[in-house]
């Protein structure tokens, strides 16, 4: 019996690269026995066992779909000691220099996953990226022909879900004025407070007052803990700071904004535009990475040095021009039929019956 | 690489001249942005695991007393079946007095609990300070890092005062 399990470093709930591996964990299935294991499963994710529950006897025929996104010397040594061919999926590696300072064991693993993914190369029987930039990066340490498939990949997820009542009625309360909302972890390429910033000049210097939701879990918990001091310090009215919520908020908070602003410096696909462009909400961000990719003509992309001078007249542009949200968000649902989740499914298994 | 739209492309362009106005009215002071980064870098730096315990309790009280105002709109009854929307409509109708009942004991309790917090959290921010620097070190460094901001802020006003004067110089030459 084909027996295709994938393997991830870390695993949580509502984390992006899980709900992929879950997707496909449903296309596996197809073909025979599939579950996921990672090395650090989150408290309560309960349908992704942990690494060292891995079968490793009987592992004739087997093949590991491994979710690449850091380092770890278990997960790695668990890889390069298995008999299994390995497909990889690569959903990049963030800077490894923006964590020295706030988190040094964590930019120590970064730095780490670079160096695995050389090491694996032998032992990878098919390599692929979620985005074009992503098979960049991948053809940097060495491997070749990659392939290009956001596989697991539901923009439409959240949009199909029934708004969460409860969330609904509070953004109701706190939200006055056009709200702009960032979902991603608190991590130092993110920038969340460049957002925070933003939001200052909107409202002591420019005279708006939008709302700003901050919304995802705080991975490296100092970032989210300075940003929201400065929002205190410096008395930024409107600041949300949601941390990790349920999808079923996530999607009243999709359907409630008005744009979706992100700062972050480094993206490998970023799910997050995703949604939001299937919830009709236009894009502000950085040309960077794959976000010109990701958003193609849907999204303003602002320069790689923008700062929040630039980020608040971009806000301040894009509420004062009701035409262009329109287009951006039409344009939007339009590039999403570049990520139809069907497709990407059916291409990735093609490709995993070539070398299964 | 798909590239921005033309219309974006002259979104853009407003953009940079709006950012180059403010700049030139003064509105964005020189250095504004530099002087909002290593504030936040500031923060960062004196960030230590007690301040943090601190804010991740004040953020979660926070949004303890947000979600604490107890209201019959936020139940929902909301069903893709229309038969089971008109049941739970019509269960909801018969139950209204029940419901409102709970409601209002768990307001009470909320606000009950809201008053605990309100004097717990005072307390435990000073005890946060009852290490090495003693009760007064918390709120010393409290103190440090609004004197910082408030320092920030005289400078960049400063600024913006010595730009307007200039201004007015060559105005009057």
């Amino acid at each position: 019996m084909t027996e295709i399990h994938q393997v991830l470093v870390g695993a949580g709930r509502t984390d992006a690269i899980t709900n992929m591996a879950r997707a496909l964990r449903e296309a596996l299935r197809t073909l025979g026995e599939s579950e996921i294991y990672a090395q650090h499963p989150a408290p309560g994710v309960d349908d992704v066992f942990p690494l060292d529950q891995f079968p490793l006897e009987d592992s004739a025929g087997r093949t590991i779909v491994f979710h690449a996104s850091g380092g770890d010397p278990d997960v790695f040594e668990l890889l390069n000691s298995v008999a299994e061919r390995i497909v990889l999926v690569f959903h990049n590696i963030a800077p490894a220099e923006l964590f020295d300072d706030v988190d040094p064991s964590r930019a120590e693993m970064l730095r780490l996953g670079w160096q695995e993914l050389e090491l694996l190369r032998p032992k990878v029987c098919l390599a692929i990226a979620d985005s074009v930039h992503n098979a960049e990066c991948l053809a940097g340490v060495g491997y070749e022909d990659v392939k290009v498939i956001a596989a697991g990949v539901d923009a439409y997820r959240l949009h199909r879900l029934t708004p969460d009542p409860a969330m609904w009625h509070r953004l109701g309360h706190e939200v006055h004025g056009p709200l702009l909302m960032y979902v991603g972890q608190s991590v130092p390429h993110k920038r969340p407070e460049v957002l925070v910033q933003m939001q200052y000049l909107l409202t002591r210097h420019v005279g708006r007052f939008p709302s700003l939701a901050m919304v995802g879990p705080p991975t490296v918990p100092v970032v989210n803990a300075a940003a929201l001091e400065q929002a205190r310090m410096l008395r930024v009215p409107g600041c949300l700071f949601y941390g990790q919520i349920t999808d079923a908020e996530l999607a009243a908070v999709y359907r409630r904004a008005d744009l979706f602003v992100t700062a972050s410096m480094h993206e490998g696909l970023c799910i997050p535009i995703l949604e939001a462009m299937a919830a009709g909400v236009p894009v502000v961000g950085r040309a960077v990475g794959a976000l010109p990719d990701t958003v193609g003509e849907a999204g303003l992309l602002l320069p790689l040095d923008a700062g929040p001078e630039m980020f608040a007249e971009a806000v301040g542009e894009l509420l004062d021009d009701q035409g262009l949200r329109s287009r951006m968000a039409f344009r939007g649902r339009q590039r999403l039929r570049d990520f139809d989740e069907d497709a990407a499914t059916t291409s990735f298994l093609e490709q995993l019956a070539k070398v299964v | 690489m798909p590239t921005n739209a033309d219309d974006l492309d002259e979104a853009l362009e407003r953009i940079r001249g709006r950012v180059e106005e403010r700049r030139e009215a003064g509105d964005y002071p020189p250095g504004l942005e530099q002087q909002l980064d290593r504030h936040y870098h500031h923060i960062l730096k004196g960030f230590d695991a007690e301040v943090e315990a601190i804010t991740a309790l004040r953020l979660a009280v926070a949004n303890l007393r947000a979600q604490s105002e107890f209201d019959l709109s936020r139940i929902d009854t909301w069903s893709g079946n229309p038969i089971k929307r008109l049941l739970l409509r019509i269960i909801g109708k018969l139950t209204i007095r029940q419901a409102r009942g709970v409601l209002t004991q768990v307001q009470q309790f909320s606000d009950a609990l809201d008053e605990v917090l309100a004097s717990l959290v005072p307390l435990v921010e000073s005890l946060g300070g009852s290490g090495a620097e003693g009760g007064g070190g918390r709120q010393r460094s409290d103190l440090e890092k609004r004197l910082h901001t408030a320092l920030d802020r005289i400078g960049l006003l400063e600024e913006r005062l010595d730009r307007s004067l200039e201004a007015s110089d060559d105005r009057s030459v």
